[in-house]
């Protein structure tokens, strides 16, 4: 009887020491090494499956661990020091209540670290971390129509939170929806499916949201973009100039798009922006190309690999598509580069490889610019059809390559002496034919100056380079928004960093109409496009239209009092 | 025979005696201006608060200058429209209006569909003034426009960001303060929210009786003024400056909502509201910060800018509008009608020399462009 008694007593202590350690533990490893590990590799771009598939083995490999702890606690513990054993339990009890109350107060300091931003989806989705009781009042006072909560009430914890929420929405008048979902383990379809059939049957915003805003309602954030396609069509959207991993370039209206390898909330900007093809130089074999393979596939995307093909006949097939065409590999290697130059200008690309980086500064993969003349050969292997020099005396060296029918046009580099002439040389030169090969004679200064212009003109800023006012925020490296600005920041930014065109949003009820007028005699005398767009309702679309396939930099010119908005409006994408 | 013909003449000539201030103004030519009205305020078919201007407009015989029509309290407004239940969303205003007024922007709630007798605060369907809109007006306003704008358009629900650039527009700065005097301080008319913001403020029951003045922040603090702090309700008085711009020297009760306003340095008072208090009202007061008297109409220096620190256009119940009499009629109106005093005796007599002064200066602009 004894025996039993000491068994029942030796199994109690293990179950309460493997329980309390296993969560307090849990709750922390989950905190602090699994929900960072999950973020460092969404950041390299993982899919939703493989990260899952990682985190499954993390968690089991947790149990398992918990249950080998467990064991040396019994066979070196328990059985040599009783007293040592019980005061550990006790610890570890302690340590499970803790953890949980932490968890139960979703505004503790620990929790508030871990917890993810709100993030917005087009008009009717929010994204989110738990609601305490003012966040559900604000939503009420906002419009939404309900809460979809993914909290699982199979955690002790989530399910106190979860009928802490549901009585919090009864007070408040806001539905909870709740569709428990379980992170990494477990199968979630049902779930899924029930909030696809409920945002699909009843209009109105959501707020969807699991404990820390991260994981789980990535997952739904997916799911939701799928359902909601067809409302999308409907709505104007921008597209970024920028990824993560390197520029992206729009062609024909945007229909065609040719950007690096996207990030998972890339991928979700491409859905958004109705991308329905995806063009990929990327080997279909590689553990990349089968990741391509599986998203492909799971957003209904067509997927074309052109590994095999010429830039050509990649860039003939995607402008005879009807649908829009994403285009990618995994950077914006020289590869897309080369497909930039013969999508926007129609002729084939430089061989870079032939000009040594140190003499040579290019432009796309069809300029190139140097203070070093290179000889006849190289500029012919390279296919250069238009040369510019800029010298203090014609070359006659060049006669014979304009023989050959290579376009060769003179300019004295003695005029070049400031921002606004140097701007407006390269204006006057325009988009030449062929790929065009820029001497100047002089100063590396004068080539660093012309090459950085010309890459704002064409491209975009360099943030490293450019130079910039106090009043000027960058948005993308080829968007930037400030404050009007006066003759010196006309010279000193606007021409300096090559910036393409001018947009003024002008709101009559904070400029002055000299202060327009003075904006545009700049623009003007400076020969910099300008164009002015009146901060009435629609001034977000006309922004758009305007913003939507111009090249090079663009510079708008905001009041200060809407910044906060205008942020938003250029980077909705 | 004779005697019938002569009773018949009398009771022709009476007849044509009482009507003639209605053939007056049948036979007065109208004043075409082109007005752009904005109401957001509008949850009932009764237009409450614009229909006030509405009235001066039919009274002074302003017609569309478009199609000459009188314009129709109904349809003639941009704001919410409880007919077709929603509200416009695109202030599409014809360059350089001749008057353009800022009725109201606090719009359309939803418990006021029910009538809201209580006050009761709800969801918010339609409603503030839109950085869009205020852009709008001030795009389509020429030198020779007329712009007015009435409380409540910087208050709530409108975003302080609007607000900040409409004082810096028109030069003037709330407080922070609106108040309103109550003949009783247990009637249904003080609304609900006033009473539970005090109780949560102060944990007490409002328990107030008889007539009070209140106030109420940008925070929702609420000051109670009792009867025993005060002497009188709201007068309003003109400046100097008021007299010598409209000729008049009338002054009145004012009996509704008003925000208390700093002029800026370009706007100058040509009405003035004064609190009748005790020393302990006055005391209390001091304690908040807040004035005993203040501007009620704020004129620009320069421009035709107005700036009305009250419910001015809001009058419970329309009136026949289509007659001539001498001005006296107003204050004999005033008498009968008690609680729009100010209607009658300020606000009709304002608006007139505003008119006036709009259709002027539309003429000498188009006599300048011609």
């Amino acid at each position: 009887m004894g025996k039993i008694k000491n068994r029942l007593i030796t199994f109690i202590v293990w179950f309460i020491f493997l329980g309390s350690f296993g969560f307090a533990g849990g709750g922390l490893f989950l905190l602090f090494a699994v929900v960072p590990f999950e973020e460092m590799l969404v950041q390299r771009g993982y899919t939703q499956t493989q990260i899952d598939d990682v985190l499954k083995y993390v968690v089991f490999g947790w149990i398992a661990f918990g249950f080998i702890v467990s064991f040396l606690f019994y066979l070196f513990v328990w059985k040599r020091k009783k007293k040592w054993a019980l005061g550990i339990t006790a610890v570890t009890v302690l340590a499970a209540v803790s953890v949980l109350l932490m968890f139960i107060r979703t505004d503790s300091a620990l929790i508030a670290m871990s917890r993810g931003d709100f993030q917005q989806t087009g008009e009717r989705f929010t994204f989110g971390p738990y609601p305490e009781e003012e966040l559900l009042i604000q939503l009420k006072e906002e419009g939404y129509v309900g809460v979809i909560t993914l909290l699982s009430p199979t955690l002790p914890f989530e399910n106190q939170l979860l009928q802490q929420e549901i009585e919090r929405g009864e007070k408040v008048g806001m539905p909870i929806h709740s569709f428990p979902m379980l992170p990494w383990v477990g199968d979630n379809t049902e779930s899924i499916n029930g909030i696809k059939s409920l945002v699909s049957s009843e209009e109105g915003k959501f707020y969807i949201h699991c404990y820390l805003g991260k994981h789980r309602v990535d997952m739904v954030k997916q799911v939701i973009m799928s359902v909601t396609d067809a409302e999308l069509e409907q709505r104007t959207t921008i597209f970024p100039s920028d990824f993560q991993r390197g520029p992206v370039y729009l062609f024909n209206d945007a229909k065609v798009i040719v950007g690096p390898y996207p990030t998972r909330e890339e991928w979700g900007i491409l859905i958004r922006n109705r991308v329905k093809e995806i063009v990929s130089f990327i080997d279909p074999d590689s553990s990349r190309g089968k990741e391509l393979k599986e998203i492909a596939e799971s957003s209904d995307l067509v997927l074309t690999t052109v590994s095999n093909q010429s830039l050509e006949q990649v860039a003939s097939y995607v402008q005879e598509l009807d649908e829009k065409v994403y285009v990618t590999d995994f950077r914006s290697d020289s590869t897309l580069l080369d497909l930039e130059t013969i999508l926007r200008r129609s002729h084939e690309p430089i061989n870079r490889s032939l000009f040594s980086s140190e003499e040579a500064k290019f432009i796309g993969s069809w300029g190139v610019i140097s203070s070093s003349l290179f000889d006849q050969d190289t500029l012919r292997e390279a296919g250069i059809k238009t040369v510019i020099t800029v010298t203090s005396q014609a070359i006659s060296s060049l006669e014979a390559l304009k023989e050959e029918g290579v376009q060769v046009l003179s300019f004295s580099n003695e005029t070049l002496d400031t921002s606004a002439s140097q701007y407006e040389f390269l204006q006057s030169i325009g988009e030449e034919s062929g790929p065009v090969y820029l001497y100047v004679e002089g100063t590396e200064e004068l080539v660093t100056s012309l090459h950085r212009m010309m890459q704002g003109l064409y491209y975009g800023i360099d943030e490293e380079e450019g130079q910039f006012p106090s009043t000027v925020s960058v948005v993308e490296y080829d968007l930037l928004t400030g404050a009007p600005l006066d003759e010196k920041q006309w010279e000193d930014f606007v021409l300096f960093n090559g910036v393409k065109e001018v947009i003024f949003l002008y709101a009559p009820s904070i400029h002055s109409e000299d202060l327009v007028a003075q904006q545009e005699e700049l623009a003007s005398r400076y020969q910099v496009s300008f164009t002015m767009i009146p901060m009435f309702e629609d001034y977000r679309e006309q922004l758009y239209e305007k913003l939507q396939g111009l090249k090079g930099t663009k510079y708008i010119i905001a009041p200060e009092e809407v910044k906060e908005e205008l942020m938003d409006v250029l980077t909705d994408y | 025979m004779k005697n019938r013909f002569k009773t018949w003449m009398i009771y022709l000539l009476l007849a044509f005696i009482l009507c003639l201030p209605l053939f007056v103004w049948f036979w007065k030519p109208s004043t075409p201006l082109n007005l752009v009205v904005i109401d957001k305020t509008v949850p009932l078919d009764d237009f409450r608060e614009h229909l006030g201007l509405f009235w001066v407009l039919h009274h002074t015989k302003v017609v569309d200058d478009e199609d000459k029509k009188l314009y129709e309290k109904e349809v003639d407004y941009y704001g919410y429209h409880p007919e077709r239940s929603e509200g416009d969303d695109v202030l599409e205003v014809e360059e350089s209006p001749d008057l353009i007024y800022v009725a109201d922007t606090y719009g359309v709630y939803e418990a006021d569909f029910d009538g809201n007798f209580t006050g009761e605060r709800s969801e918010k369907i339609y409603g503030g003034l839109t950085f869009f809109e205020w852009n709008r007006i001030l795009a389509s306003k020429s030198e020779h426009t007329t712009l007015i704008v009435e409380f409540n358009t910087i208050q709530s629900p409108t975003e302080e960001n609007v607000r900040s650039i409409v004082e810096r527009n028109l030069s003037i700065q709330w407080t922070g303060w609106i108040g309103r005097y109550f003949p009783d301080l247990d009637d249904i008319e003080v609304p609900i929210w006033l009473k539970t913001n005090y109780e949560k403020q102060t944990n007490n029951e409002w328990t107030f009786k008889g007539p009070g003045l209140t106030f109420v922040n940008e925070n929702d603090y609420v000051v109670v003024l009792e009867e025993e702090d005060i002497t009188g309700s709201v007068k309003f008085y003109w400046t100097e400056l008021g007299k010598s711009h409209y000729n008049e020297k009338r002054e009145s009760e004012y009996s509704y909502w008003f925000d208390i306003i700093e002029p800026g340095p370009e706007m100058e008072a040509e009405g003035m509201y004064s609190l009748m208090l005790t020393d302990t009202g006055e005391e209390i007061l001091n304690e908040h910060e807040i004035p005993t008297t203040f501007p009620a109409i704020l004129k620009h220096k320069e421009e035709s800018i107005y700036y009305f620190a009250g419910d001015f256009a809001d009058i419970k119940q329309d009136h026949w509008a289509k007659w001539v009499l001498p001005s006296p009629i107003y204050s004999l109106m005033a008498i009968l009608n008690k609680d729009e005093q100010f209607f009658w005796e300020v606000y009709i007599p304002l608006m007139k020399v505003i008119l006036h002064e709009a259709n002027s200066q539309k003429t000498s602009s188009q006599s300048v462009g011609a």
